[in-house]
């Protein structure tokens, strides 16, 4: 696997790991909703970025 | 009571609230990927009478194939023998006038002796996104008589989700030193390395093809901002210098204000990285674009057809930029693009001079004056639509 597409892969990884995080966040029980609305907006960006990486 | 228990629902119950957020950034998020993903569409070209065939990069350098780096190079083959002649446009694609130039090129020009070849897009990556905190506009739209032609304005460098990550700062091959970003400029990196990053493979195989394909003049069209001094000027190769000088003559006298510079000895640049590993004689040409200047106000479509700016009279008026400027004149994409199609004609004439026995003769393009007259719309083939 060349270099670049290794790098990509991890960027990748951790991105997906960012989303799950937000989304457990934003189901919790105890979550309040400010916190809720912080956690959907910022999901937008993250979503976007593993979309745009091949 | 139903509408009160509703309400309860959605204030108290944190999951159903989860659940309404989500559906929310899914929609935004769509919106914004559909929008986001369009500028990976290439742009339509008609391919004019003059193109005998339409090939890839990678037809050269296999390796490249299937990446985002690779490209297509559109062949206008003259039936008589004669020089081989590569244009190329979008280098840098926020340098609009040159992916227009070319397009213009392979939609209008004719070849009789030699052959043209035009990569309307030397940076494929550089197409598909625009340069983040600059604000420019993704596509620019021109009404030609038969409908709406719209290009992508793209970026300067490579996708950063083709190359990633950039390092804090970037020397090139000739030890010369920029910042991280610029290691995704195709104009930094000549003449590549086909074990390096994308862009080098890139400019490696661009070499690769020039060598082999034995090109013998290229044409690097580019565009830059009025308070950089290479601004409409040719910069050329040693070998080329008297090519330009020619060529530079030819312009003035066709009433273009325009400038020459010998190539430094920094490999990175076109005209010094593939002049010093090919036989290809290398001209860099340069024009005006305001709405890449640090001093411009919003970026719009209509700035970028335009050319003007008010806040650049400013800066006209105290001396501080290389060219002459007006805001009520402007600088418009039609002026630049006729810039870069005189130069294209002039250099082949120039070099038919010098060169007689294996010129190439080019017809049926547009000139400055031609766009100035008609307007770049005049000279694109009609959309389907």
């Amino acid at each position: 696997m060349p270099e670049g597409m290794i790098i990509q892969l991890i960027y990748k990884v951790i991105m997906t790991y960012f989303v799950v995080i937000f989304v457990t966040n934003l189901f919790s029980r105890k979550a309040k909703l400010p916190d809720q609305i912080m956690y959907a907006v910022i999901l937008i960006p993250f979503a976007l970025r593993i979309l745009s990486i091949r | 009571m139903t509408r009160l228990k509703f309400s309860w629902i959605f204030f108290e119950d944190a999951r159903f609230r989860a659940v309404i957020l989500l559906v929310i950034s899914s929609i935004i998020g769509i919106v914004s990927a559909a929008d986001f993903l369009e500028m990976h569409k290439p742009d339509l070209i008609y391919p004019g009478p003059g193109v005998t065939s339409v090939g890839r990069l990678s037809d050269w350098a296999p390796d490249l194939a299937g990446t985002p780096g690779d490209t297509d190079i559109y062949y206008l083959k003259g039936s008589q023998p004669g020089a081989r002649y590569l244009v190329l446009g979008g280098t840098h694609n926020d340098e609009m006038a040159t992916p227009v130039a070319a397009i213009t090129l392979i939609e209008n020009a004719v070849v009789t002796h030699g052959e043209l070849i035009v990569i309307p897009r030397a940076n494929a990556s550089g197409a598909t996104y625009t340069q983040e905190m600059v604000g420019t506009p993704y596509f620019i739209e021109l009404e030609t008589p038969g409908g709406t032609r719209r290009f992508r304005t793209g970026s300067r460098y490579l996708n950063a989700v083709d190359q990633f990550p950039d390092p804090d700062v970037f020397t090139n091959v000739s030890g010369a030193s920029y910042p991280g970003p610029e290691s995704r400029n195709l104009n930094r990196v000549h003449p590549g390395r086909n074990e390096g990053h994308l862009i080098e493979q890139v400019s490696h195989a661009m070499i690769g093809f020039i060598h082999e394909y034995e090109v013998d003049i290229l044409l690097d069209l580019h565009e830059a901002v009025p308070e950089h001094y290479v601004v409409n000027c040719m910069v050329g190769h040693d070998r080329a210098m008297e090519l330009v000088a020619l060529t530079l003559m030819g312009l003035q006298m066709q009433g273009l204000d325009i400038n020459m510079y010998q190539s430094p000895s920094v490999y990175g640049f076109s005209h010094r990285g593939i002049g010093d590993n090919t036989d290809a004689m290398v001209v860099l040409a340069e024009t005006t674009n305001i709405i890449q200047g640090s001093f411009r106000g919003k970026p719009t479509q209509e700035l970028l057809h335009t050319g003007k700016d008010p806040f650049y009279d400013i800066l006209a008026s105290s001396g501080k930029i290389f060219v002459d400027y007006d805001s009520q004149r402007g600088i418009s994409l039609s002026e630049r693009v006729g810039r870069h199609m005189s130069t294209v004609m002039e250099l082949s004439r120039s070099y038919a001079y010098f060169v007689p026995d294996n010129a190439i003769v080019i017809e049926n393009v547009p000139e400055l004056a031609d766009l100035m007259e008609n307007g770049i719309e005049y000279y694109l083939q009609p959309n389907e639509g």
